[in-house]
């Protein structure tokens, strides 16, 4: 009986090609390793034992071993991924991209489901925050991740993330960070609970995704509106669109119960949207005592509050 | 000249290609609630023309395009009939009375009940674009007689019918025999040129030639000339296929 040490990225039918000219040699590869089956996940230096006087095609074996191949396909992982969890949401992402990173913390368990041949990650989400990398093992013309999960995220950054985002139903997140990003924002609709939403250096065409954000018909001790939206160096597709969410917010059927939010803006509103900031500031019923602070607008570096 | 089924060189997937070309019918949301109407549902709208009869309407169903809706509501479609004039009228679901289909779908069905709502937001569980609208039936046994009637419900199906696509593979088996190196092949395990070997080589001086030459030559193919492009990276091969079975 001989020995083999298994090189990086071989499986065992790789093994057998090489030991016996043929994948039939996997037959004796098992009957010599009673410990190995089709499922083992073989590793870099693992030993197998085999009958070296058991060749089935000798030519192959000879080829291989004159011209120094070495066959190493590795495992392709491309069965089926079950997951009990519920899907949360559906990521489109760019086919040419190698890899995907983001940041995150939150309660609960997380199934990632990276959209190529590696196995499902699970993540138990904690208030510390943790990236998340991953290179992509495959190349695909179209490629979908899913994340699935009974989770919330008290904070996610998305910033660097390639991807748009599509929740399938409401996804609880506390704080998001999303900078310079040029995915589609329609996934803000259906996050729920923001505090504080950061999307500086974005392009952006429509706020509404964020116009009923912090809009409760109930504020209590235990309510956490939206209360910081950072917005400065965002190209705006046309200033009308900061207008009008200024408006909606102005507006006091629109405006409803909210608690009072600190606005950053480097982007100057047009006459119609100061109008709008002026009116937030000066409506007392928005401002009044009681909440943790009052509404506040800062314009390239410069601050407008409540009197 | 031979066939097979298309694999994708690049990402060394089986290509799935449409098999039908299913024609969308307009679609849109409602801005509001119809009056009258459940505020927890969410509301659209499906346009046809009167050219369908109604009976082929409702035996045939319609296709729709419905880009991600970013709303977690169940809803409703209502099928609005345009004569030439511009007039409309809309189909009446026969079994609730009114112009209202609610649509389920199997997605998240059990066995005690295999069909439920399904919301806006989850439709890209079905497909992310094209959807088929199927006028659900189902079939009893009344005093003997085996009867069909509509449940008043729209079932949800993708749009999408995919199958493998069988195509002429000349090119495709020779791109196939450049990219596999050997050992890549289980069945011939040193077959392939394996062009990746010769990356950063001087290609002038390799027995890349004499190589590609002859493994077309073992696949019963005669490689007339072989040029490689510097400025697009591409290795440009004129054979003939002729002799092939």
């Amino acid at each position: 009986m001989a020995q083999y040490k298994v090189q990086g990225g071989q499986n065992i039918w790789d093994i057998a090609i090489q030991l016996y000219g043929s994948i039939e040699g996997a037959f004796d590869l098992f009957m010599s390793n009673p410990k190995l089956n089709m499922t083992t996940n073989l590793k870099a230096g693992d030993i197998l034992e085999y009958h070296e006087q058991f060749v089935i095609n000798q030519s192959i074996v000879d080829a291989i071993a004159s011209n120094d191949y070495l066959p190493a396909n590795s495992e392709r992982r491309v069965y089926f991924k079950g997951v009990s969890a519920p899907l949360r949401m559906v990521i489109k992402m760019p086919e040419q991209e190698t890899e995907a990173s983001f940041v995150v913390a939150g309660n609960g368990q997380m199934v990632v489901d990276w959209g190529d041949n590696s196995d499902l990650q699970t993540i138990f989400l904690t208030e510390e925050k943790i990236t998340l990398n991953h290179v992509f093992d495959n190349k695909v013309d179209k490629r979908r991740m899913k994340i699935y999960g009974d989770c919330s995220f008290s904070y996610l950054n998305l910033t660097g993330f390639k991807g748009s985002l599509y929740p399938i139903n409401p996804v609880v997140v506390d704080e998001l960070v999303s900078r310079a990003n040029a995915g589609d924002l329609s996934c803000l609709f259906l996050f729920k609970g923001m505090v504080s939403l950061d999307l500086r250096s974005t392009n952006i065409d429509d706020l509404s995704p964020i116009y009923d954000y912090g809009r409760s018909g109930n504020v209590t001790e235990s309510y956490n509106g939206l209360q910081l939206l950072n917005l400065e160096a965002v190209r705006f597709k046309d200033i009308a669109v900061l207008d009008d969410y200024l408006e909606y917010l102005a507006d006091s059927e629109t405006h409803g119960t909210r608690r009072p939010c600190h606005i950053y803006l480097t982007a100057q509103p047009s006459a119609r949207g100061m109008a709008a900031i002026e009116t937030i500031l000066n409506e007392k019923a928005w401002n009044q005592e009681g909440y943790a602070s009052s509404w506040a607008f800062t314009i390239n570096g410069t601050t407008y509050t409540a009197e | 000249m031979r066939r097979d089924i298309e694999v994708h060189i690049n990402t060394e997937d089986i290509v799935l290609a449409a098999t039908n070309k299913p024609l969308m019918k307009a679609f849109r949301w409602l801005d509001d609630v119809p009056e009258g109407q459940l505020q927890s549902y969410l509301y659209g709208e499906v346009e046809v023309s009167t050219l369908i009869a109604e009976k082929v309407l409702l035996r045939d169903g319609v296709n729709v395009a419905i880009d991600y809706t970013p709303i977690y509501k169940p809803f409703m479609l209502r099928i609005k009939r345009v004569y030439d004039d511009g007039s409309f009228e809309y189909a009446v679901n026969p079994v609730l009375g009114s112009v209202w289909f609610p649509v389920k779908s199997a997605v998240y069905g059990e066995q005690n009940n295999p069909v439920e709502d399904i919301h806006a937001s989850e439709l890209i569980l079905i497909d992310e674009q094209f959807y088929y609208l199927y006028f659900e039936r189902v079939t009893e046994t009344i005093a003997g007689k085996s009867v069909t009637h509509l449940t008043g419900n729209l079932r949800i199906f993708s749009a999408c019918q995919m199958d493998f696509n069988i195509k002429r593979v000349d090119h495709q088996n020779g791109n196939l025999l450049l990219k596999c190196v050997p050992t890549n092949n289980y069945r011939y395990p040193l077959s392939g040129v394996g062009l990746i070997r010769w990356t950063n080589g001087d290609l002038s001086q390799s027995e890349l030639a004499a190589t590609i030459q002859s493994e077309f030559a073992d696949d019963k193919v005669i490689v007339k000339t072989a040029k490689f492009n510097n400025d697009t990276n591409q290795l440009a091969i004129d054979a003939n296929f002729d002799d092939l079975d």
